[in-house]
């Protein structure tokens, strides 16, 4: 399960990264957020970026209406 | 520790050209063109399709918060002119491809490269290949900035980089420090007063700005280079960039060994 | 300390770089920057500054027009300090008071000191880096000015203790040794 979520199918660039960034950044080490996503953009973005600021991708599927579901594992590694 | 382009005490070689291009009105083109402005620079021509958004203000000087949704040309040129009455002014809001770019080369002693994306820029090469006028190419890619003068007979983009990257962050997912991207617009217009002396090279700026690091790499023409090597003849063609977004970044290409 | 939501829309950019983040975005909006005087170059490195989320406290007047009709606080609202300034900012020549912590903007490079650098040291340097420049290298150097106060806001600067200058120099800026004063010159 995870311990927040963060819905960011209404965000366009750079916002959906950004708001991602900063819940990642408010979560404690090993928490895990789950994202909503849609479109091409933030799914090809979103998962990048989370993995270049060290955190892990857990997993990324498909839903039936057409949104992404995003899970991430925050890790603050130092920088 | 930090070397970038200024003429400096070569005061005598300053060259300020009469008429400028500045493509991209954004993080780059608002310190060039406020630069330009004040070494005397005649003639600015800005080129932008974009309006301002609430995230350019970080680091787009001209634009401030009354100016949201204005055409960046608009916003722009509203504060040149305030600030430089003597100033000539043309304001493109439009998109350079390759059916307009050739003109904007002939119409200008120069053109800086204040643009986001990577094909433009390398179509933004081509021309000043084809035209025989000088660019000033220039990019922030987070704590990186990059800045070359392309010139006739000397080095050009693809002599530096063979071909445009495919895996770059394209689009605004970039981060950029607002001061990074006033560097190397700076830059820019510093390395626009200041011809190279050397046919056949050029020197590319490397600015790190995470540790205040610099250098210049020299850059040399390639004969077999696709633009401007021997018998090259560019075809200019519009290319989609790889990920487009509804507010762009400036972006670098990635290098490969030059 | 949370950011509003205006200042994630506004700040989004800076906020993704990995070394920056929300929590440097923040550090950048509390490390207010006091202007002791003004120059172009100053301004620049003002204006670069009130755009990015650094406050200011201008006890001088602009001196180029540059932000003429420009209040700070139309230019961004977070550019109006309400904490004590952590950083001084000036033209090279300025005489007056400074926080340890200054950036001293000249016409021929930028001189930076540290907390425990002795005035006498910053100010000799800052006067090595007095001279005349093209008015597009105060874009350049105000523009640098910037960057050192906002890599200092955001901890990440080498140059955080002690005396480091920048000087214009065909074809480079380069790193400049620091001038020392009569009482910290070498055998002395």
């Amino acid at each position: 399960m995870s311990d927040a979520h963060l819905d960011i199918t209404r965000e366009i660039c750079p916002m959906t990264y950004v708001r991602v960034k900063l819940a990642l950044e408010g979560l404690p080490d090993g928490a895990v957020l789950e994202v909503r996503l849609k479109g091409q953009e933030p799914l090809k973005n979103v998962p990048r970026s989370a993995r270049e600021d060290g955190h892990e991708v857990l997993s990324l599927d498909a839903q039936a209406d057409g949104t992404s579901r995003l899970i991430l594992r925050a890790r603050h590694g130092g920088r | 520790m930090l070397a970038i382009v200024a003429p400096g005490e070569h005061e005598g070689w300053v060259h300020v050209p009469a008429r400028v291009c500045v493509v991209g009105v954004g993080g780059l083109g608002c310190p060039a063109s406020l630069a330009l402005a004040r070494a005397g620079v005649g003639h600015l021509t800005l080129v932008d399709p974009d309006r301002v958004d609430v995230s350019n203000l970080h680091r787009q000087l001209w634009h401030h918060p009354q100016d949201v949704g204005r055409l960046k040309v608009e916003s722009a040129g509203q504060k040149l002119r305030a600030q430089f009455p003597s100033l000539g002014l043309a304001l493109r809001p439009g998109r350079v491809d390759a059916s307009n770019v050739l003109a904007l080369f002939e119409d200008h002693d120069l053109v800086i490269d204040a643009t986001d994306g990577v094909q433009v820029k390398f179509l933004l090469s081509d021309a000043a290949v084809l035209a025989r006028r000088p660019l000033i190419y220039g990019g922030v890619l987070r704590f990186e900035g990059l800045a070359m003068r392309v010139q006739p007979d000397g080095p050009c983009l693809r002599c530096l980089f063979e071909t445009p990257p495919v895996d770059v962050p394209t689009c605004a997912q970039a981060g950029v420090l607002g001061s990074m991207a006033a560097l190397v617009g700076a830059l820019q217009a510093t390395l626009a007063l200041r011809p190279e002396q050397e046919k056949g090279l050029a020197w590319l700026h490397v600015l790190d700005g995470w540790t205040l690091a610099a250098r210049t790499v020299r850059v040399r023409r390639r004969k077999d280079c696709a633009a401007c090597g021997e018998g090259a003849n560019p075809v200019l063609r519009d290319e989609a960039e790889a990920a487009a977004c509804p507010t762009p970044t400036s972006t670098s290409p990635v290098r490969s060994a030059p | 300390m949370a950011l509003r939501e205006e200042q994630i829309q506004r700040y989004g950019r800076q906020i993704l770089l990995r070394e920056v983040g929300g929590k440097g975005q923040e550090q950048l909006l509390h490390f207010p920057v006091r202007v002791e005087g003004r120059s172009a170059a100053v301004d620049v490195a003002v204006s670069v500054l009130a755009a990015s989320g650094t406050p200011l406290v201008c006890v001088a007047p602009p001196a180029d027009g540059f932000l003429a009709g420009a209040v700070l606080e139309a230019f961004n609202p977070d550019a109006r300090a309400g904490e004590p300034a952590r950083a001084s900012l000036a033209p090279a020549g300025f005489g007056g008071e400074l926080l340890p912590v200054a950036v001293l903007v000249g016409g021929q490079g930028v001189a930076f000191a540290g907390g425990t650098t002795c005035r006498d040291c910053l100010d000799a340097t800052a006067r090595s880096l007095e001279g005349p420049s093209n008015p597009a290298e105060h874009v350049l150097l105000g523009s640098l000015a910037a960057l050192i106060l906002q890599r200092l806001a955001l901890g990440f600067t080498p140059e955080g203790q002690g005396l480091s200058a920048f000087r214009l120099q065909a074809p480079a800026l380069a790193a400049a040794t620091p001038t020392r004063c009569p009482a910290h010159t070498a055998g002395n």
